[in-house]
């Protein structure tokens, strides 16, 4: 019972990258360490580099997934997503940058959302 | 609004997010970031547009962000301080005959490349919006939607879109009847009409869907 939440944690990386492949991503990397903090997803779409951060959450009560993105994660998937880029030197390719939401439903079945662009600078502060 | 420059020690936090790619490159030890972006890669008229900005380290220019965001008064404005501020810029310009005989991403490409050209001192990274130069030498990283997402790009797009609205004012005054004025050459419901009914001038790109049907 203890590791439980490990365990759909685990499970949730998987069921991303499932759900991307049936998306017709490429998965290239699955759990990326770095000095910088960890890539959950490395993946191709097309031609495009997308780096993918898989959000797990149980019940909504945490508020809407989007918030998941903070401050702290977006400047910790930029600096992350460099260090890949710089380390296996990659040219030619464009990056985004995605995310994707488990959550556990009411049935027991995950429920799976993909949110494209999440880096997007609101500026609703300015 | 105010157009005064800061350090970005100072700034707030719409700026520090704006600004994130430019400091992480500048740990990574490159010096010479510049911003690339294009204007008018989708209107049925008009040159395609490519800018280049090279900002000295830590300048983040207020006001500064993705130009469809802005008014034009404001990008008038922001394009002068920019132009004042900026260690160096470029601007590329592709003509429609030439984005008909190599098509519109190669012009694109083309363009941003003559924008490097033009600059007094090559780069050392590229932050390029959406697109990667395969022909340029030098590192880069693009960004999909990058100029709302980087400060350089962002107002590289301002300098592009800038040219790009004054190129379309002079080709309204020699060729008044489309009104190039108020579209830019985009293709509204107003310039289809005005298309349909005097036929495609010189500066209309053929091979476009919407084009090609009266040529």
């Amino acid at each position: 019972m203890l590791n439980q939440p490990l365990v759909f944690w685990k499970k949730s990386e998987e069921i991303a990258a499932q759900f991307l492949l049936s998306r017709g991503y490429r998965i290239l990397e699955r759990n990326y360490r770095t000095p910088r903090g960890e890539l959950d997803l490395i993946a191709l779409d097309g031609d495009v580099l997308v780096f993918v951060e898989v959000k797990a959450r149980r019940g909504v009560r945490f508020g809407e997934p989007q918030w998941a993105v903070d401050q702290r994660k977006r400047q910790h998937l930029m600096k992350a997503s460099l260090f890949y880029l710089t380390r296996k030197r990659v040219q030619n390719r464009c990056c985004r940058f995605d995310l994707v939401v488990i959550q556990e439903g009411h049935d027991g079945r995950p429920q799976i959302d993909l949110i494209q662009n999440v880096l997007e600078v609101e500026n609703t502060t300015f | 609004m105010g157009l005064k420059s800061n350090n970005i020690c100072e700034m707030g936090r719409f700026a520090r997010e704006l600004s994130y790619w430019e400091v992480q490159l500048s740990y990574h030890g490159y010096t010479h970031l510049a911003g690339l972006d294009e204007a008018g890669r989708g209107p049925l008229a008009g040159p395609v547009v490519a800018a280049a900005v090279i900002f000295p380290k830590g300048l983040f220019i207020e006001g500064v962000r993705d130009s469809k965001q802005l008014t034009p008064v404001q990008r008038e404005k922001l394009s002068l301080t920019i132009q004042s501020q900026a260690i160096d810029y470029g601007i590329g310009i592709v003509d429609p005959e030439v984005i008909d005989r190599i098509n519109i991403l190669q012009a694109t490409r083309l363009a941003m490349q003559q924008a490097l050209l033009v600059l007094k001192q090559p780069p050392d990274f590229l932050l390029i919006d959406a697109l990667n130069l395969p022909d340029v030498a030098i590192s880069q990283l693009a960004i999909v939607k990058g100029d709302t997402l980087c400060h350089s790009i962002a107002a590289a797009s301002i300098l592009a879109k800038v040219t790009r609205d004054r190129l379309m004012l002079e080709y309204h005054g020699v060729y008044p009847q489309y009104n190039f004025f108020s579209h830019k050459g985009y293709g509204t419901a107003e310039h289809l009409k005005k298309l349909k009914e005097f036929g495609p001038c010189p500066i209309h790109r053929r091979s476009f869907k919407g084009v090609k049907e009266v040529c």
